[in-house]
């Protein structure tokens, strides 16, 4: 599956996508195949503050548990309640159904300061 | 360099994610640890585990040999019988865990014995056994020959409906947790022993071996902790190294292996527990960062074949 370029990444293989003024984070293909089977999600509660590059939550698979991290600062307006029954979601469908919350930006213009779809490529060796 | 198996090209074919294990360039998986996981439960699976290393012993004094070495009564094996056996070192640690082997020729192939054969002039050695809780063949040929053997047998391995397909180390370490089986540098290691480990079936303390003392010492004493099965509630995962705490959060163990279990569909661990909490339904918790996550204390093995 080819990376989305609708939308800006972090090193640590999240993607944003600004929306209507909301931005919703998930992670990619890449790191969903690096984790490989996805058994656990820990995402906030709605109305939760996250500081820009800070931690939101964490995920869980067969093989490891690694962090989860916002590109941009705000306050958690809704997050993927899918992801309790059927984490695998995040392998399946990494870029739509597997996404995990969705972030009211203090500032929206953050999102345009992440990565770029070639610049994550390039910096994470997919390119 | 990573030394690569004769296998490596069938790796590439069937689109494994190779990484390094110990030196080896290994399979990690191909599918999805899932997916290899269930077909081996349900069906079957080819691991390849030509990384393991195999000796050969001969010689008048080779038995005698044997004894001091391993903690088993080699004594008492039957020719064609293959056991689980350990090599510890003096104070009673697990240095190594091996399958030691008598050889025989015989038709019918029982669990846990095995026969060696010539087919079109290609020596091979088939052992009835394995480590995945199911029933199992483990096959030994030439390097030479390893081609030829996978060629015979992926001509219907590709096929979605295949009876057995490939599967890595992924699905081999849900595999043997499941079924209870300790793993060398998780449950076994130079600091445990295996009478802790529950593996006192594999220890033969009537006889002297490197190490014998020191267990029999372990034995008479009784073991100061003991391996478990925890099951943990909810579905996050207790990983190698994060502590154990009873009910009144005072530090009792430590993980050595854990997982979200893909036949049980719950997360669970073995893990050393002081021996006065590890009896069967005790409440502990398992530390997850500073969460403590319940769990309690289950029979091993968490799968067994029906």
């Amino acid at each position: 599956m080819s990376t989305p370029s609708d939308r800006r990444y972090l090193e640590s293989h999240e993607w944003h996508k600004l929306e209507g003024g909301i931005v919703t984070i998930g992670i990619s293909q890449h790191a969903a195949d690096e984790l490989t089977d996805i058994t656990y999600v820990q995402l906030p509660k709605v109305g939760t503050k996250v500081a820009a590059k800070g931690r939101f939550g964490e995920i869980e698979s067969v093989k490891a548990t690694s962090d989860l991290y916002s590109g941009v600062g705000g306050e958690v307006v809704e997050v993927n309640e899918g992801l309790n029954s059927d984490p695998a979601l995040v392998n399946r469908d990494p870029y739509a159904a597997g996404w995990m919350i969705k972030i009211k930006p203090t500032n929206p213009d953050e999102v345009n300061a992440l990565l770029a779809v070639e610049d994550y490529l390039k910096k994470t060796g997919h390119a | 360099m990573l030394k690569r198996r004769p296998f490596h090209e069938f790796h590439v074919a069937a689109n494994a994610r190779l990484v390094d294990f110990a030196g080896w360039e290994m399979p990690i998986i191909y599918r999805s640890i899932n997916d290899e996981h269930e077909q081996t439960r349900k069906s079957g699976s080819l691991f390849d585990v030509s990384h393991m290393g195999r000796l050969r012993f001969s010689g008048p004094d080779a038995a005698k040999f044997l004894d001091l070495i391993l903690t088993r009564n080699i004594q008492t094996q039957k020719f064609g019988q293959c056991r689980y056996s350990l090599v510890c070192n003096e104070a009673g640690g697990v240095i190594e865990k091996i399958a030691d082997v008598l050889p025989v020729d015989v038709r019918s192939l029982k669990r846990y014995h095995f026969i060696s054969e010539e087919l079109m002039m290609t020596p091979f050695t088939v052992y009835r056994s394995g480590y995945t809780g199911e029933d199992g063949v483990e096959v030994v040929i030439p390097a030479r020959a390893a081609t030829m053997a996978v060629k015979l047998l992926t001509g219907s391995l590709d096929k979605p409906n295949a009876d057995i397909k490939p599967a890595g180390l992924g699905a081999r370490d849900t595999l043997r947790l499941e079924a209870g089986m300790p793993l060398y540098g998780h449950e076994l290691g130079e600091q445990g022993d295996p009478i802790s480990a529950g593996l006192g079936w594999a220890v033969d303390l009537t006889k002297t071996f490197i190490g014998s003392d020191a267990l029999k010492a372990v034995a008479e004493a009784g073991p100061k902790r003991k391996l478990v099965g925890l099951e943990l509630e909810g579905r996050r995962i207790g990983r190698q190294g994060a502590p154990v705490v009873d009910e009144a959060g005072k530090p009792i163990g430590e993980v050595t292996s854990g997982t979200f279990s893909p036949t049980l569909q719950k997360s669970i661990a073995m893990a050393y527990v002081d021996t006065d909490k590890s009896a069967v339904g005790t409440a502990l918790a398992v530390d997850l960062k500073g969460t403590a996550n319940a769990a309690k204390v289950v029979p091993l093995p968490f799968y067994k074949r029906s």
